[in-house]
């Protein structure tokens, strides 16, 4: 089941893909949170072993329970936040026109685009440790848009979404050509 | 000086006030922005079932205890870091 809605979408406009940003900085965002739940579980271990009576007081007992509710209930939130800020953040291309719609914070949201054929120049960038491993990194889309330079960031195997965008790009430049001659 | 261990309980429900508000900014985002698909309705479905486990847990915990004591400042440390036995 797939349902996804374009932003302003235009007549024939087709999707071809839909790209996020890699796996590995979803899992990066796990490994925080897992952060975030151990270190006060370590931390609260050490103070029972200096205070082992902390849970059995008829005052820090609820404390303890009530900074826990309240703890688990704000790493949890955290964690959801998390999960929205990658899954919400996409590029799409479309065989019209490429797609960048960005979540910022909690009340902002940033929708960019820019039309197939105004693409001049297109370049992927794979640079660093970890995305030389896990094969990720960064594509660059130069046009003659209001929107100087578009920009996919961290997004799975860039060189082969560049070819993606160059082929397209190549076609709709075609189309665009013959409809302007033809008309 | 003493402050009845009750106020706490109120910061509590003010902070999970708070807390819900942003909760459902979160889950409007989701619906309303992301696609309809597994991974988000999943996403949904493992956030609402993650918060009714820790509203249950606290619930069980937070309903044996007795709201009537009072947290004692400035007058020691009975009480705070356990029972002096």
């Amino acid at each position: 089941m797939f349902i996804y809605s374009l932003p302003g979408k235009l007549p024939g406009e087709k999707i071809i893909k839909i790209i996020r940003r890699d796996i590995f900085i979803l899992i990066k965002k796990v490994i925080l949170t897992l952060i975030l739940i151990v270190l006060p579980a370590l931390a609260f271990g050490m103070m029972l072993a200096l205070y082992p009576n902390l849970l059995n007081g008829e005052i820090s007992y609820p404390l303890i329970v009530l900074a826990v509710s309240a703890y688990g209930l704000f790493v949890w939130l955290f964690s959801f936040f998390s999960f929205i800020d990658y899954y919400l953040d996409l590029w799409i291309i479309t065989n019209l026109r490429i797609i960048d719609v960005r979540q910022e914070g909690f009340f902002s949201r940033t929708v960019a685009e820019v039309k197939l054929f105004q693409i001049q120049d297109v370049t992927s960038e794979l640079e660093g440790f970890f995305q030389f491993i896990f094969r990720f990194g960064n594509v660059y889309v130069q046009t003659a848009a209001e929107v100087g330079r578009f920009a996919f960031g961290q997004i799975p195997h860039p060189e082969k979404v560049r070819d993606i965008i160059i082929r397209l790009a190549a076609q709709d430049k075609e189309k665009h050509h013959h409809d302007v001659h033809h008309a | 000086m003493t402050i009845p261990l009750i106020v706490f309980f109120y910061l509590y429900l003010l902070f999970i006030v708070v807390w819900l508000i942003f909760s459902i900014i979160a889950l409007y985002h989701i619906i309303r922005y992301g696609q309809i698909n597994y991974i988000s309705i999943m996403a949904v479905i493992i956030y609402l079932a993650g918060v009714a486990v820790i509203f249950s847990l606290s619930f069980v915990f937070l309903s044996q205890i007795d709201w009537t004591a009072s947290l004692a400042i400035l007058q020691g440390k009975v009480g705070v870091f356990g029972p002096d036995y």
